[in-house]
Parts: structure tokens; sequence; C-alpha cells
């Protein structure tokens, strides 16, 4: 497994690579964005942990979007600057799969590692399902989906949180099973993820986010996927 | 006994008709008035002398029997002593200087003369004229006629009229001639004195008590018009006092006149006519000298002779040598006394009557109309003054302001804007009147005009904040007229986006700050953590205790920072968009605290009103602040104790406390306690750890839901928080 680490403060940079280094992690470290870009497309890493704030040119933001552009390795933000929602969100809309707060202890970060990996290569084979309304087509097994006829691109927690939602379509699937299913049992009282991917989620996918059909929230008990009839004339 | 036959008849005749014709005139027109009714008596007396002159004649010429003559003579005689009597009472009733008992002792006078006269005349003309009849006769006549001359000529000023005191004399001629000659030689000539005498008297008296009163009364009414017109022609008060002064002067025919005007304890004289400029502004205490005395007793004083009939003080000190007669009347507005007008004749100038006082009361009444008229005039002058300076200071004041400022009627039509509103929203002064509506661009009124409404009735005003020309204005509304009735609205607005930059700065900069501190914090986390798994293998128990000792600073920095940053989340404003139930939220935190609840063997108990109503807010931010008030109250609560946690409803609110059994909170200290920063150092916690952002937290928090929070607390008897935040409205739901 090989991690790249991509933080312009040098002893944040070096001890997290060796604490990720003493678990057996290969890692790969860069100071600023140029050169974590640089480092990703020649080293191929499994993971990206990335600094929003940063020294030079390029912040965090504009690394994680380029890396979007082109693969779908699950990214982790660790950044001093969020103080709202809001600023998770941004970070979310550039596509990281996990957005940590600095400072985080080195346990609970390799925890966090740990699990985006877990999420990122769990199969959905066994989830052999296709959804297709004429507004949202969801291939589970391929990882497509379509609104309108374009593609949206999902990162891997977004994907694996609409598939364990289509997994029980219908049905509630309360906060905590959802922290466990999605995230992982480490993440089971941070019930301010599903909270942000929701509505990240609802962003792509819905056509009113604000007014959601397709994933409904159950008010402090947890969410819900529902499937729509559509009339081609409503489109 | 020659008699000139027939030109003593016909005079006698003719003054017996004059005298008939002129009782009856003077009878019919007043009996009531004394000078009248001594008139009446003297016309009687000289007609019953007349008569019996007359009689003696014709019965001289017709031969009648002698008894005849004798009655004739008789009554003549009566007559004569009588008409004495009564010209003197008559000369004096006019000049007004009746005795005591005046009219008892010219009746007396009256019976004893003309009876006595009478009866010893009656018997025989002869026995008439003994000596004893004649020494009585002379008694009489030289007696009341050389009074009479004497009165006359004393009060001549008085009588006014030279046609009295000719008549007057004439007829005392005429009677000294018969008394002369009783024998009825010069007969001709005494009657023709007398009754020339008689006519002057009757002339005068009836001039001066018919006609000229009658005169007077249109040229009275045509002064008093004339002298109103003058007054009321005033419109400052000095003026009017002037008017007045010179007016009751002319009218009377005085000299001179002083108004005096009451103030509180005196009277001041305050307008003068014909007096000396230097006793302008004399006070005069109130029941000293005459104004004195008129303005004490609101009554007029008529003085004939200042020097004689004024014995108190005088207010000047030369009136007793330069004031002849003196009228002085108070200016009254029914009882109360406004001041005093005093008419003043020179020694030798007019004398006043009676009459005078009657006149100048009236003319005082005018006055004192002219006088509260030009006082009210005067407060409205001024008072309008002072009202157009108001405005026009007020309407500097707005004008020269930099805050834009308009003002709407009910019907929101603009009535007023400065210049500076007239340029922030290009309004054109000339489209005063137009509506707001339609002149203000629709992001700079406010939203909801209701809740608006609400707002300034409720709390006097209502402020929200506007952009235009990226500035951002606090636009603060009230309402205009009494607070009833509302007749418009005034708007001012200020410009706050400096204080939104500085806002935004520091919002910054603490960003900045709190970035900057937790790059650092992370860095030295990590490697105290790496340093920890390198250290475990040393085994050493006093490196392990240091890198623990770091880790505890470490920690306590990263919650500070955190305090700071969860203050900084809730000041940027939360959402309140979610409906908060009480129960759900304080279960979840007791949940989340039962732990540490029973590590410090701490006991918390609820009771929660089941129908407490819910309230829109921010879920997590206001569970925060439960927690964080339960958490307290757990760590400052004595070992064993209790946390009761409650909520119920009043009045539209929701009411939750929070109460320990700990150490209590001092007087002093409970209204530091929601600063930032503060920790309580009072004994018994000093065990206690925390950051001291806490329950400012809570309060911005708690403030952020429009709700309040204090504190009631009793040392080593327990602290007890209170929330209260509006409930929320309940929305009908209508059924599709």
């Amino acid at each position: 497994m090989k991690v790249l680490i991509v933080d312009d403060e040098q002893a944040i940079r070096e001890a997290l690579g060796r604490k990720l280094q003493r678990d057996g992690f290969e890692v790969v470290l860069a100071e600023d964005g140029a050169s974590g870009l640089r480092a990703f497309h020649s080293e191929r890493p499994d993971l990206v942990v990335l600094d929003i704030i940063m020294a030079g040119g390029m912040d965090g933001l504009t690394v994680c979007r380029r890396i979007r552009d082109l693969a779908e390795t699950p990214i982790m933000m660790l950044s001093a600057q969020a103080i709202t929602e809001d600023d998770v969100i941004e970070g979310l809309n550039a596509g990281a799969d996990e957005y940590l707060i600095k400072p985080i202890r080195l346990n609970e970060f390799i925890a966090r590692i740990n699990a985006l990996m877990r999420r990122a290569q769990i199969s959905t084979s066994e989830t052999d399902q296709v959804y297709d309304d004429g507004y949202l087509n969801v291939d589970l097994h391929r990882r497509h989906v379509h609104v309108q006829g374009k593609k949206v691109h999902l990162t891997p927690t977004e994907f694996k949180l609409l598939a364990v939602l289509m997994e029980n379509t219908g049905r509630v699937v309360p906060q905590r099973d959802l922290l466990e299913q999605v995230w992982g049992r480490e993440y089971i009282d941070d019930v301010y993820y599903p909270r942000v991917y929701i509505s990240q989620l609802r962003r792509k996918v819905e056509q009113d986010p604000s007014n959601p059909i397709y994933i409904l929230t159950e008010h402090r008990v947890g969410y819900r996927f529902e499937k729509q009839v559509r009339n081609p004339s409503d489109l | 006994m020659s008699v000139d036959f027939p030109s003593a008849l016909v005079i006698n005749g003719f003054t017996l008709a004059l005298a008939t014709a002129f009782l009856l005139i003077v009878l019919w027109y007043d009996i009531r008035r004394t000078v009248n009714q001594f008139f009446a008596l003297f016309l009687i007396l000289v007609q019953f002398w007349s008569m019996g002159f007359f009689l003696t004649q014709v019965v001289t010429l017709i031969d009648a029997p002698p008894q005849l003559f004798n009655f004739g003579y008789a009554v003549s005689q009566a007559g004569f002593v009588g008409s004495s009597v009564s010209l003197y009472a008559l000369m004096t009733v006019i000049a007004g200087v009746q005795p005591r008992r005046f009219r008892i002792l010219t009746a007396v006078y009256l019976i004893i003369g003309v009876g006595y006269s009478f009866s010893t005349s009656l018997p025989s003309a002869e026995l008439a004229n003994t000596i004893q009849s004649r020494i009585f006769s002379a008694i009489f006549f030289f007696g009341f006629d050389i009074v009479t001359l004497y009165v006359t000529w004393r009060y001549r000023r008085k009588y006014d009229s030279l046609t009295l005191i000719v008549g007057n004399i004439l007829f005392i001629i005429g009677q000294g001639i018969t008394f002369v000659n009783p024998q009825l030689g010069v007969v001709t000539l005494a009657t023709s004195f007398t009754s020339l005498g008689a006519l002057a008297i009757s002339i005068s008296i009836i001039r001066r008590e018919l006609i000229r009163p009658l005169l007077e009364r249109g040229t009275q009414l045509e002064t008093m018009h004339e002298v109103s017109v003058a007054i009321a022609s005033q419109s400052t008060t000095d003026t009017v006092l002037n008017s007045i002064a010179e007016q009751a002067t002319q009218w009377l025919k005085a000299d001179a006149s002083g108004i005096f005007l009451k103030q509180d304890d005196y009277v001041q004289l305050v307008a003068i006519y014909n007096l000396p400029n230097s006793i302008l502004g004399t006070k005069v205490e109130i029941g000293r000298g005459v104004a004195g005395q008129v303005a004490q007793d609101n009554k007029s004083i008529y003085l004939e002779n200042y020097a004689r009939d004024w014995q108190a003080d005088n207010e000047f000190k030369f009136a007793a040598d330069t004031f002849g007669s003196l009228i002085c009347v108070p200016l009254n507005s029914g009882a109360t006394v406004i001041g005093v007008l005093m008419v003043i004749s020179g020694i030798h100038g007019t004398l006043f009557e009676k009459d005078d006082v009657r006149r100048l009361e009236l003319l005082s009444a005018q006055a004192t109309v002219a006088i509260s008229q030009a006082n009210l005039f005067a407060e409205q002058m001024n008072l309008t003054a002072q009202l157009s300076s108001a405005h026009q200071q007020l309407q500097t004041v707005l004008v020269s302001t930099e805050n834009p400022v308009l003002a709407v009627d009910r019907t929101l039509n603009l009535i007023f804007t400065n210049p500076a509103a007239e340029t922030l929203f290009g309004l054109d002064t000339i489209h005063n009147r137009a509506n707001l509506t339609t002149s203000l661009p629709e992001h700079a009124l406010p939203t909801d005009y209701r809740k608006t409404l609400k707002a300034i009735k409720s709390k006097g005003s209502f402020s929200y904040e506007i952009e235009i020309d990226n500035k951002i204005y606090i636009c603060q509304v009230a309402s205009l007229g009494e607070s009833r009735r509302i007749d418009g609205f005034v708007a001012i607005l200020n410009d706050v986006s400096e204080l939104k930059e500085l806002d935004r700065i520091k919002s910054e900069m603490v960003r900045m700050t709190s970035h900057d501190l937790k790059n650092p914090l992370q860095a030295a986390f990590a490697n105290l953590e790496l340093l920890r798994d390198d250290v475990q293998a040393i085994n050493d128990e006093e490196i392990r205790l240091s890198v623990d000792n770091i880790d505890r600073q470490l920690n306590k920095m990263n919650r500070i920072i955190g305090g700071i940053l969860d203050l900084e989340r809730v000041r940027i404003g939360s959402t309140l968009n979610e409906v908060c139930q009480p129960k759900n939220i304080i279960d979840d935190a007791i949940e989340e605290l039962r732990d540490i609840a029973s590590e410090q063997k701490v006991s918390l108990e609820t009771e929660i009103n089941p129908d407490v109503a819910d309230f829109l807010g921010d879920i997590d931010q206001f569970q925060r602040a439960i927690v964080n008030l339960i958490e307290n109250a757990i760590k400052f609560n004595s070992i064993d104790g209790t946390v009761l946690i409650k909520a119920y409803n009043y009045d539209n609110f929701i009411f939750i406390t929070i109460a320990d059994d700990g150490i209590g909170i001092p007087e002093d200290l409970q209204p530091k306690i929601f600063d930032r920063f503060y920790r309580g150092h009072q004994q018994g916690a000093e065990h206690i750890s925390g950051s001291g952002l806490g329950l400012s937290l809570v309060k911005a928090v708690i403030e952020s839901h429009n709700g309040k929070i204090w504190v009631t607390s009793k040392p080593n008897l327990g602290t007890t928080f209170h929330i209260t935040v509006p409930a929320m409205v309940q929305k009908v739901n209508i059924p599709s």
C-alpha cells in the first residue's frame, strides 16, 4: 500500500510518514501542490493525504480536483483551516473522501487511513444491480452513475454511501448502521459524516437538492433511498 | 296796595306753568334719583309760593272774602320759607356734600318752617307781619339762603354750570326783595327775579339730569367703541397698555394715568400717560398705596381730593402735592386681579364724579380683555417662534447629518428625505410624496411588513440590514406620532460597512491564527506520539512522565483553540431551521455524560414536562451547549451530589434549568462567569480543569437561538443555570 502525503509542514509530513511506515505502509512525501501532483503521476499511490493551505502556487483543493479529473483514488484532506461545515463541504466538493481537522492523533489517523482503504477496496460485485428511471442511472457493478445521460463522478465514499442506501431501497438505514457500513466501526460516533456526505450526494444526483426525492431524511433516525417513476415529459 | 296788573299775574302764571311742566318732566324721567326728588320738592314749594301769591292777587282783583286772601298769603309765606330750605337741600344734593341725617333734618326744617309760616299767616295777613313772624322768616331766609350761597361758592367747580349758579343767585335775590318788602310793593320785580331764578335752576337741572346723560350715553358708546378699537388694534402688550392709559385719560378728561400689573405679591407700574418716565417700573406692595389697596380688595377707589381723602401710604412722593381727583379701578377677570388702572386729575383739573368710576370700570373690563389677548398673542408668537426655531434646528441636524434619513406617512408616501438619503437612493427632492415602494429598490425595504410593524409596536423600533452600492447599512425604523396612533415612520440608515469589514478581518484573523497554531500543534502531537512509541522500548519512567505532561499541555492548548473556533462558528451564525425537541436533546446529552457522572459519583435526574414545546434551532449546537452545562454541573458538584435538569413551558417560552448542589458561585463572580476566558478562582474548584471558554460559548449559542441564560447560586448550596428560548409557533397543517 502506497500513501502520498502532501503537506508543506515538514514536521507534520515526516511524523505522519514515519507512523505510516511503522505500520507497514509505503510512503511518498511531497512538500507542495505541484510536486504532490508530480509524485501522484509518477508513484501511483493507493491513497493521498492532502493539506489544504500550502506555500506555493497550488493549494490542496486544486490538487484534489486535478487528481479527481484522472482517478478515483481515495483522498483524505487534513486541514487546520476548517471552522464551519461549509469549509468541510468545500473540501468534499473538490472530491475528497474524508476531511479530517488538525490536530489529529496518530492512532486515529492510522485508523482512518485503514478505513478509507477498506472502503475503496470493497467489491460491489455482490450487488449486481442497475437502476434507471430515465433521469438517474446507476450501475452498481460497474460503478457508473449517470444523471440525465451525463456521467457523474462519485468519490469512493459517496459511491459506497449510495450503494448501501440502494441495497436497502425503501427501507430506512439508521445513522449508526450507515456509519458502520460505509465508513467503518471507527466512525460510529461521527454523526457529522453522513449529513455532509448525504448533502454532497444529493447535490450530485438530485434535481433539486433542497427538495430531495431519491435520498430522503428520516428525522433523527437515518436515511432512505426511494425509487422514482418518471415520465420523459418531466425531464 | 297798588298792583301792577296784569304783568305780575302773567309772570306768575308762566312761572307756575313752567314749574309744573318741569316738575312733570323730572318726575316722569327718573323719580328715583335723589337730585330729581329734591328738585321736585323745590319746584312744589316754589309753586306753593307762586300759587299763594297768585291767589292773593286774584282775590284782590275780584274782591273775594278776606279769608281767601289770608289763605293765599299763608300758602305764599309757607312756600317762601319752604323754597329757601329746599333750595339749600337741592344745592347740597347736587354738590353731593350732604351731612349726616340730611333727609331727616331737611324734613324737620321744612315742617317747622312751613308749618309755622302757614299757621301764623292763616288767621290774618297782619298777624303775619308781626315782629316774631318776621324774625322767624328772617332766620329761615338768612339761615338757609346764606348757607346755600356759601355751598354754591364752595362747590362751584362741582356744579360745572354757570346757569345753575346764576339762577341760584337770582332766586335768592328775588327772595331777598320779597322779604324786604313783604307788603308786595315791588312784587313784580321780586316775582321776575325768583321766576327767572327758578327757570334758570330748572333748565340747568333738566340739562344736567336729562339732556346731558342722554347726550353722553351716545358719546359714551361712541367713545367706548373708539377706545375698544384703539386698544384692540394694538398687538403687543406694551402698546395695548399704553393705548389703554391714553384712552382712559382722554375719556375722563383727566391729566394722567398709569397701569400697574400684578406680579406675585406686588403691583408694578408698567404703562404711563403724562407721568414722569422715572416712575415707570415702580413696585407697590399689595395692600399698600391706592393701587395696592385696589389690587388687594378687587374694588375701585374713588378719591375726590387725593391730599384730603387718602391718609394711607402714597405710592408716589409727589402725589400729595400734585394729585387732585383720582380714580383707581382693578383690571380683573372674575375674581382674579391682573392689574390696576389709575386715572389722575391734577389739583386744578377735572373733578371726577362717582359716575366716572362706573365708566372707568367699563373701560377696565375692555382693557383686561385686550391685555389678556395681547398676552395670549405674545405667548403664541413666542411659542410659534420656539417651534419654528426647533423645527429649524431639527431640519439643520437632519440635513447636515451624514446618515441618510427618510420619513414616510402612514401610507408610505415620502414626507422627508435628507440630502444623504437623496444621494444614496438617487431621489429628487421634488419626488417627496412619492411612494416608498416605488422610490426605493426592493432590497432596501423590509421583507416582512407585519413583522416590522409588530417589532415597532412592541420594541419601538426595528432594524435590518441592507446593501446598497457595495456598502452595508443598518436601517433602523421607528414610528412617528404618538404611541397609540402611528402617523408614519422614520428610517435612519447607518453605514456599517467599515464595522462589517472589521468584523470580517477579525474573523479572518481568528481563522489564520487558529490555523497557524493548529499546524505546529499537529506536528507536536504527531512527533510526541512517535516519541512515546520510542520511549516505550526504553522503559524510562521519568521520560514517560515528561511525555505525558507535554501531551496534557498540548491537549489543553488544543481545547483552547477549539473553544475559540467554536465561538467563532456560533458567531458566524447558526441556521435555526431544525425542529429541536428539548426532551431528546436533554436525553442525548445525559446519555453522553453518563460515564463522567458515574465516575464523579454524581446522579443525573430529569423533570421534563411531557407537553414541553419544540423550538427551531441548530440541534448540534444547542445540544453541545446543554452538554457543556451539565458537564459543568457534574464537575462542580460535590461527591454523591445530584444534577437536576428540568424543562417546561411558560408563556410561549421554553425554560430549561440545570441545578447542582455543589460549591456554588459567589454573588460577585456570577456576572463574570459568561465572560470569555473567565474561570472562577474559587476555593474548592482548583482541581477542576477547563479552558474558561465553555460558558461564553454556551451563552453565544443560547443567544443565537434568541434565548437568554442566567445563573442563580448560593455558595455551598448549589448553582442553577436557567435557559429560555422562544417556543416554535405551531404551524397549522393543511391536509392536501
